[in-house]
């Protein structure tokens, strides 16, 4: 019994050893390692301005819009503002001289 | 300072994300020999191991900034990734016939008797012929354990399975391959006795 068992693991063994002589590893071309990181590489360079300028292109939207909504608050304070300020000097002269002689 | 060379892989990911192609190239050099490897094996030629390699890092390189650790090493997403270009070249030529893995196995002179030589290529040759009537995924687990000489925890988390598991399969691809190879050497002996038998035994009946 442990004859035959030791026999089956001999035999695996053996079988593992054709299978290591079989499956070695292989060298890619050096030509094809290369050329082909030449080729990545391009393609990544290739494509960084175009991820930094939309990087710089977003800020410069996020800069613009902050700065409008400023602008548009700011306006709209002092539309209000002056608005107050005209209805008052208006109402001023008003109860001054209700007949609107001067 | 560390050189790209001396930092690890999720750190060279990192800057590989941010669009870093140095960082890049540095995985590439890597990487590159082991998914040739793989997919040689896989494919069965050189030249479409060169295609299928340079598919897989043009794809990792379009979907690194994507790329989320789960706690798998990055050789295991490269992996998965030439795993389904495979199975997509495979599928693709189902119907035509498979070339033979003709240069891995083919012009190993290793210096000895060149008789001994032819036999052990031609043993090669057949023990080829049997691994790639596997399934994919035992394939997959050879080529990791003799070609990458990976353990089975590493193999386990490139093929997502478990240590146990990937030691259980392995143990019953071995044995599987072992009967499928003895039975393929004994029908190519009985090929070559029926060969023999019609060319001398009944010369007058091969046609022509």
């Amino acid at each position: 019994m442990k004859t035959a068992f030791k026999q089956r693991t001999k035999d695996l063994q053996d079988f593992e050893a054709r299978l290591a002589a079989t499956l070695k590893p292989v060298s890619p071309p050096d030509e094809f390692v290369r050329g082909l990181r030449e080729k990545l590489l391009a393609e990544i360079h290739a494509t960084e301005p175009e991820k930094r300028l939309s990087t710089r292109q977003l800020a410069l939207i996020f800069m613009a819009g902050l700065l409008s909504v400023i602008l548009l608050v700011v306006a709209a304070i002092r539309t209000i503002v002056s608005l107050v300020l005209s209805l008052r000097v208006v109402s001023g002269l008003w109860k001054r001289n209700p007949r609107g002689k001067a | 300072m560390k050189t790209l060379s001396e930092l690890s892989d999720e750190e060279i990911l990192a800057q590989a994300a941010q669009g870093d192609g140095e960082a890049f190239g540095a995985l590439y050099a890597r990487y590159v020999g082991r998914i040739y490897n793989y997919i040689y094996y896989r494919t069965g030629n050189a030249y479409d191991a060169e295609d299928l390699t340079a598919r897989v890092f043009y794809r990792a390189m379009r979907h690194i900034s994507n790329y989320r650790d789960r706690g798998l090493p990055f050789s295991a997403w490269l992996y998965r990734i030439a795993h389904n270009l495979v199975a997509n070249w495979h599928r693709d030529n189902s119907r035509r016939k498979e070339i033979p893995l003709e240069e891995s196995v083919h012009g190993r002179y290793t210096g000895g008797h060149p008789e001994y030589d032819l036999l052990q290529l031609e043993e090669q040759e057949r023990l080829m012929r049997v691994i790639r009537e596997l399934t994919s995924e035992r394939q997959q687990l050879l080529i990791l354990k003799f070609v990458e000489h990976m353990s089975n925890a590493e193999i386990g988390q490139i093929m997502g399975r478990s240590e146990g598991a990937v030691k259980s399969l392995y143990h019953r691809t071995l044995l599987a391959l072992r009967d499928e190879y003895d039975q393929f050497s004994l029908d190519g002996m009985t090929d070559v006795v029926d060969l023999g038998t019609v060319e001398l035994g009944k010369p007058g009946s091969m046609p022509g």
